[in-house]
């Protein structure tokens, strides 16, 4: 009996050792860059623990599993059933957190379609005219954005998920200063589209900061490619007119 | 039973494993499981097509290779520790082991000979499925980029689908080296293909409990948690698909870590394996 006690403290203790000694390949980032960026969503929702992380085990089955609920969920979106849409969104990405539009999709359901869902079609006005509107807009922007939040810990630097979180900062909670600041946050990333340069000149200038917009359009225009139409240089040129003759007037009054 | 007297006059010899693991792949290829599962694999890898429609989150050739890479990875998994268990535990409780183990043969050998053999099989399952998802993703590939060449942003990676196929032998051998190893200790076959079943789960699962481990509090939950964590082989590091499929580039580095990280693993497994099997009575 106490051979097989100490065999087993030994065999634990050799397991405990591999399991140090392949530590360093187990954490490389390169390796399971995917898995950890899971993890760390699942640990900022820890109440959703027990339910996508099982599927971890079915591998590339996942995306199927994560694309049928997505498409159950359509229908309590058509019901308007808050808990049942809120829970499959959840769901959805934590099944398969990869697709950046289940993200997207979900945070746009959110913030835009859900306040709606509480007021009713013929009083979405309210939204913007009423305090109480207003209060309704903002909870559930908030809550798009927190979700966003755990969707940069699957896609860092992914600069589609920032435009969002700046977009339903500008549209839904009218805080244009953050939404400057997270446009100024997309510029700077390797794979920013053309137009988030324009929206964060034009959020710039909106908000009084005319020489920032102006300097910031400045620095970017002679890097446009004039052959593709995305960039806009024509467009990005008539507004560097415009600001600087903005500036001057402002000057001279 | 014990080591037949014959063998004190005998050295350690790898081809006496290999002729068992010849056998033991002759064996496991004629299992009904065997292609069973292979058809089961490429029916739902078939039927990636007609789930194409329900496609909402990525790109369809994407779609297409997490069905493969999904096959490769469950169908795969589950081979592995239901063939290895079958193929040692089912020789020793049938008794059909006592025969090979009469003959001047080591116990080791027999072991390991099974192992190779069970590893064999489940490898060439694997690259079976890997030669049907290449050959789904030519078609479509083929397909879409003469409908729409804007569609096909990303090209598919064929060198990388044959990596990711690597890299599943690798995680089957660590499965196939768990199983040799409790079923070294366990007395039937359900007993232990389920606790290797529950193993792989909790390797599937094993970042989990490394992560709880950094954000726990400290103390003795942080160090049980810990010690779980570096109990269990961390099998998702294998999940390489989206890393080496649709990307591209810079994967033999990360082959050769996963090479070294599954060796580790099975030489651990098997020399456990191999010690309890030596003291068992057969």
């Amino acid at each position: 009996m106490k051979s097989r006690i100490i065999e087993s403290v030994v065999i634990l203790g050799i397991l405990v050792l591999v399991g140090l000694v392949t530590k360093p390949i187990s954490s490389r980032a390169s390796v399971s860059d995917l898995a950890m960026a899971e993890v760390l969503a699942v640990n900022v929702s820890v109440g959703h623990l027990g339910q996508g992380v099982s599927f971890a085990i079915l591998g590339g089955y996942r995306s199927l599993v994560a694309n049928m609920v997505w498409l159950s969920l359509n229908s309590d979106w058509e019901d308007r059933d808050f808990a049942a849409t809120m829970a499959k969104i959840r769901l959805t990405t934590s099944i398969d957190p990869r697709p950046k539009s289940f993200w997207l999709n979900g945070a746009r359901i959110m913030a835009s379609d859900m306040p709606v869902w509480v007021v009713g079609d013929w009083n979405a006005a309210q939204l913007l005219e009423t305090e109480e509107g207003a209060a309704i807009r903002r909870r559930f922007a908030w809550m798009a954005l927190d979700f966003l939040e755990e969707a940069r810990l699957a896609h860092p630097d992914n600069p589609d998920i920032v435009i969002e979180q700046a977009v339903i900062h500008w549209r839904k909670l009218e805080d244009l200063e953050t939404s400057a600041e997270l446009f100024g946050e997309v510029v700077g990333m390797d794979s920013a589209p053309f137009f988030a340069g324009r929206v964060y000149a034009e959020l710039l200038e909106r908000l009084g900061r005319l020489e920032d917009a102006l300097f910031y359009l400045e620095s970017i225009v002679d890097e446009l490619p004039l052959e593709d139409p995305r960039a806009m240089k024509p467009v990005v040129e008539s507004r560097i007119r415009k600001l600087k003759m903005a500036i001057a007037e402002r000057d001279k009054a | 039973m014990g080591e037949n007297p014959k063998k004190a006059s005998l050295g350690w010899s790898l081809s006496r494993a290999l002729v068992i693991a010849g056998n033991t792949f002759r064996q496991a290829s004629r299992m009904k499981l065997y292609p069973t599962m292979l058809v089961a694999a490429v029916a739902l890898l078939a039927s990636s097509f007609l789930f194409r429609d329900f496609d909402f989150g990525s790109s369809e050739l994407k779609f297409i290779a997490d069905f493969g890479f999904g096959g490769m990875s469950v169908f795969g998994s589950l081979l592995a520790i239901v063939l290895t268990v079958q193929l040692f535990l089912g020789e020793i409780e049938h008794q059909t082991a006592i025969t090979a183990l009469a003959k001047p043969i080591y116990r080791s050998e027999f072991l390991i000979g099974k192992y190779l053999g069970a590893v064999g099989a489940t490898a060439v399952f694997i690259f079976a499925l890997d030669l049907c998802l290449m050959l789904a993703l030519a078609l479509r590939e083929g397909a879409i980029s003469s409908e729409d060449t804007k569609s096909l942003v990303n090209g598919v990676d064929y060198f990388g689908v044959f990596v990711f196929a690597i890299a599943q032998v690798l995680r089957a051998s660590i499965l196939c080296a768990l199983a040799m190893l409790f079923s070294s200790y366990a007395r039937s076959l359900i007993f232990a293909i389920s606790v290797c079943l529950l193993a792989f789960l909790a390797g599937q699962l094993q970042p989990i409990a490394e992560a709880a481990a950094a954000n726990a509090d400290g103390g003795l939950h942080k160090a049980v948690l810990n010690v779980g964590s570096f109990l269990i082989p961390n099998l998702r590091i294998f999940d390489i698909g989206d890393a080496v499929a649709l990307a591209g580039g810079g994967y033999v580095d990360e082959l050769g870590y996963l090479t070294v990280y599954a060796l580790i693993y099975v030489g651990a497994f098997l020399g456990i394996a191999v010690f309890s099997f030596s003291k068992r009575e057969v």
